[in-house]
């Protein structure tokens, strides 16, 4: 297989949703596969949290901060102990309220119940409404209605309330 | 008594499905009958309605539901149901097919000559999917407001054929069920095949709101993937318009 052809199955394996893909061709094997599951359909709704120590809260995506500009002590400033990020179960689009014009279903400084609605996720015009799996306080929305979302992406940070 | 309840197909002939239809509960108005199939649940409980006060489409966008006109119902499903929404415009595709070869739009519209029909909302909270079949049945074009009819019909104003609308939701629930069962079964590829044939987008031109390009092929969540000036791109949602050529 040529490096043309290569770049072309890459190119191809990269918008396919396909976990892992195998080819032969004239005795060559290529297999591709993602570091990261990708979920093929619509999985089930998940308010992830990541296992393991308190962790810090990205920067939002919308606001992408160059490494040069910015000297290292001051690129990680809203590091808060305690934070757990609610990541988007699927790719989509993030929707912060159940209809434009509506009030979104959650703001900083409110507090959510157990598997009450914080977001829909929208693909396909499959709804996916996103719910919190623990009672906690909304920090910070990290991404703008309407945007698009990658599957993991940090939708909130919170603080689990005990 | 809603008149869907009164037309004897619904009545006389029991629905022989395995999921789909587990119940039947038919209202005269309703507000949404995606919402109150959210709250109810039941594995295969179906909500029809005459009338829906708050009917909608994707993301609140208002759904126009003229009484005694259409065909308004949703379907509840307690365990995570992928695939559903391709196997809702499927089975409305099939449940037709002796009366009029529709077209399913990407992804889940159905159109008569270009004009939609049919369309499907699916929504998932806490583990229990529901999928909102909307299906214009014999609406003139008069019944639509003006900014739709250009690009909505019903069943009757674009085939002259009236049909019963109790005997059309049987037919949409039988072939909703034998999909919902191929998809429990593992066999959802099969599902997902057949409605991307049925999309019949690929190597089309086709326009959308990040880009423009030509189809090369249906990922398999459902995207399409373009091939643009800019290299390839998937598309997830939004209207798309088909252009001419390939």
């Amino acid at each position: 297989m040529d490096l043309e052809k290569l770049r072309e199955l890459i190119g191809i394996f990269e918008t396919s949703g396909l976990a892992e893909i195998e080819i032969e061709e004239e005795g060559r094997r290529v297999r591709l596969t993602r570091s990261a599951p990708q979920p093929v359909h619509a999985p089930q709704l998940i308010a992830h949290i990541p296992s393991g120590a308190p962790i810090a809260m990205p920067a939002p995506m919308a606001q992408p901060v160059s490494a040069a500009a910015q000297p290292v002590q001051e690129a990680e400033p809203d590091v808060d102990e305690g934070l757990v990020i609610i990541e988007s179960p699927m790719v989509g689009v993030f929707y912060a309220q159940p209809a434009p014009g509506d009030p979104p279903f959650v703001k900083p400084g409110d507090t959510v119940e157990v598997n009450q609605t914080v977001c829909i996720v929208e693909a396909m015009k499959l709804m996916n409404e996103v719910a919190a799996k623990f009672k906690c306080t909304i920090v910070n929305v990290l991404v703008e209605s309407g945007e698009p979302v990658e599957y993991n992406q940090p939708l909130f940070a919170v603080k689990p309330v005990e | 008594m809603p008149e869907l309840l009164r037309t004897p197909p619904l009545i006389a002939t029991p629905l022989v499905t395995h999921v789909v239809g587990s119940r039947v509960i038919v209202y005269e108005t309703i507000t949404s009958t995606n919402d109150r199939a959210l709250r109810l649940g039941g594995d295969g409980t179906v909500i029809v309605a005459e009338m829906q006060t708050a009917g909608r489409g994707r993301h609140g966008r208002a759904w126009h539901s003229k009484p005694g006109m259409g065909l308004y119902f949703s379907v509840a499903f307690d365990r995570p149901t992928e695939g559903l929404a391709f196997a809702a415009p499927l089975a409305v595709h099939d449940a037709l097919a002796s009366v009029v070869d529709t077209k399913i739009k990407w992804p889940n519209d159905v159109l008569i000559d270009g004009k939609k029909i049919c369309g499907v909302l699916v929504e998932a909270r806490q583990g229990r999917t529901v999928v909102g079949i909307g299906i214009n049945v014999h609406h003139r074009v008069e019944d639509f407001p003006d900014d739709l009819r250009a690009r909505a019909t019903s069943i009757e104003a674009a085939t002259g054929v009236h049909i019963d609308r109790g005997e059309l939701l049987r037919d949409v629930l039988t072939q909703l069920d034998e999909r919902v069962v191929a998809i429990r079964d593992g066999n959802i590829e099969q599902v997902f095949n057949e409605w991307a044939e049925s999309c019949g987008v690929v190597g089309r031109r086709l326009r959308c709101a990040s880009c423009e390009g030509t189809v090369q092929f249906i990922a398999a969540d459902g995207a399409l993937v373009i091939q643009s000036a800019d290299g390839l791109k998937r598309v997830m949602l939004g209207e798309i318009v088909e252009l001419e050529g390939r």
